[in-house]
């Protein structure tokens, strides 16, 4: 009996004090002096009322494009690891009244400190460099001008910016037309590098274009390689590599970071961070940091570029006609650098009869890292079910990645 | 406006054909100072003066 009283004494407490809260609450909000008007401040709040009041629906179908991406990263395996968190960050960015993007919210504090700072691109690039084996390019190093051959997709698509720019009048300077030139090296951190010095409004596009067509290499390259080849060259077996020593493999970051110091020092923040997680990975002294090289740091900057990469695919810099042309640019760096490195392996081929090169691994000297090579070994397969052309593929997939770094280290040189 | 696409042309071929050149000039560097590593870093390389089946 006494129970119920005291519950009945504790329900009239609680009912009192609610009460007066809500009192207290409606007298100390600024404009709120009914119902009525709270409950319209309530609905204007809203996502659904605002995403057309803002922008006039465009924040909304931003918001649908970073479902999309979410979509092809996680039901088509579209580079999941990217395209997840740029998914979410398109989503964040878009959603009106989160404060997400405002001066001091989550992604602008993302963005200033680790893109514009350039920090997230160099720790994501001593991850590559932790993660990368460097023997099918030591062992036979002159695949390393394949990689130089396959930045024709960086330079010759600048060619093609610029053209565009002309006949669309996109109005771009030289550093836009650098910044979009470099989707051509399949690098998305160097991409993201290069478009944060030169053209921050346009990183979005430009970070997607690079990305997207990075997972669509097994459909962009094939055909080109197909026109580009006779069937007897993209027969053409490769001997098998040697063994490449420890010794040799813990050198290797030190003489590339030699000429880049000597030669190159402009690209030194990419290749240097380079050759720091590779010597990491091979000096045999430093599990641990290679370790953490590999996993956390990897991971956790991959993370918060993506997020960083998906802020800059605000509904106001991205629906724009020019996300378009940056596409379209995008696919024909990919074609143009494609071309550049199986041609080049067949001028190889004229010099150098007696020791020939299969054209098909021209193609892996864009950096798109392995899937490059993949492509290359599996279309060789498919002429001749005994050739293995992976080691060698990924020999100038590797030397790739040093040539796409070089590009921009020698653009940055030019252009400051 | 003429002026500016003319600067924008002449930019862009300095920045291929010194792009292009300097690339292909780090790289042929790169070959050869792997080459001298390997020598120096593989016993068998300086005994066979070619090590391997390059």
């Amino acid at each position: 009996m006494s129970s119920k009283a005291g519950r009945v004494r504790w329900g009239l407490a609680a009912l009192l004090t609610l009460s007066a809260g809500a009192l207290v609450a409606a007298e100390t909000a600024s404009g709120l002096t009914g119902l009525a008007e709270g409950t319209r401040q309530i609905l204007g709040s809203t996502g659904l009322a605002r995403f057309f009041a803002d922008g006039g629906g465009k924040p909304l179908l931003m918001v649908c494009i970073g479902f999309e991406l979410l979509y092809l990263g996680v039901a088509k395996q579209v580079e999941p690891l990217l395209m997840i968190p740029i998914g979410f960050g398109a989503v964040f960015a878009n959603t009106p009244g989160a404060g997400m993007v405002q001066e001091g919210g989550f992604l602008r504090l993302v963005f200033d400190a680790g893109l514009q700072s350039e920090v997230l691109p160099i720790l994501v690039f001593m991850g590559i460099g932790a993660m990368c084996d460097f023997a099918p390019l030591i062992a036979n190093p002159r695949l390393a001008l394949l990689g130089a051959a396959a930045q024709l997709g960086v330079f010759g698509t600048l060619i093609g910016v610029v053209l565009a720019s002309d006949v669309l009048g996109l109005g771009f300077d030289i550093r836009h037309a650098c910044a979009i030139a470099i989707i051509g090296a399949a690098d998305g951190p160097t991409s993201i590098y290069l478009s944060t010095r030169y053209a921050p409004e346009l990183m979005g596009p430009i970070a997607v274009a690079a990305y997207s067509y990075m997972a669509m290499v097994p459909l962009i390259q094939p055909p080109v390689m197909r026109a580009l080849t006779t069937r007897a060259e993209r027969r053409i077996r490769m001997p098998l590599n040697r063994e490449v020593s420890g010794r040799e493999k813990m050198l290797f970051p030190l003489v590339v970071l030699a000429l880049c110091v000597l030669l190159l020092p402009s690209a030194l923040p990419l290749l240097g961070s380079f050759c720091f997680g590779n010597f990491v990975r091979e000096c045999g002294v430093a599990e641990r940091l290679s370790n953490a090289l590999q996993n956390e740091i990897m991971n956790t900057s991959t993370i918060l570029l993506g997020l960083g990469v998906g802020m800059q695919m605000e509904s106001s810099k991205f629906l724009a006609p020019v996300t378009l042309a940056i596409l379209g640019l995008g696919l024909l760096a990919f074609v143009v650098g494609t071309a550049g490195g199986v041609l080049f392996a067949k001028v190889m081929n004229r010099c150098s009869p007696a020791n020939p090169v299969n054209p098909l691994i021209g193609s892996a000297g864009v950096s798109a890292f392995p899937m490059a090579a993949r492509v290359s070994h599996k279309m060789g397969q498919a002429e001749d079910r005994d050739n293995f052309l992976i080691f060698q593929a990924m020999g100038a997939n590797l030397a790739g990645q040093i040539g796409s770094i070089v590009a921009a280290g020698v653009i940055l040189a030019l252009l400051g | 406006m003429c002026l500016m696409a003319s600067v924008l042309w002449s930019q862009t071929w300095l920045v291929v054909s010194l792009g292009m050149a300097s690339v292909f000039c780090f790289l042929l560097v790169l070959v050869i100072a792997l080459r001298v590593m390997s020598f120096f870093a593989t016993p068998a390389a300086q005994a066979g003066g070619k090590a391997g089946g390059e």
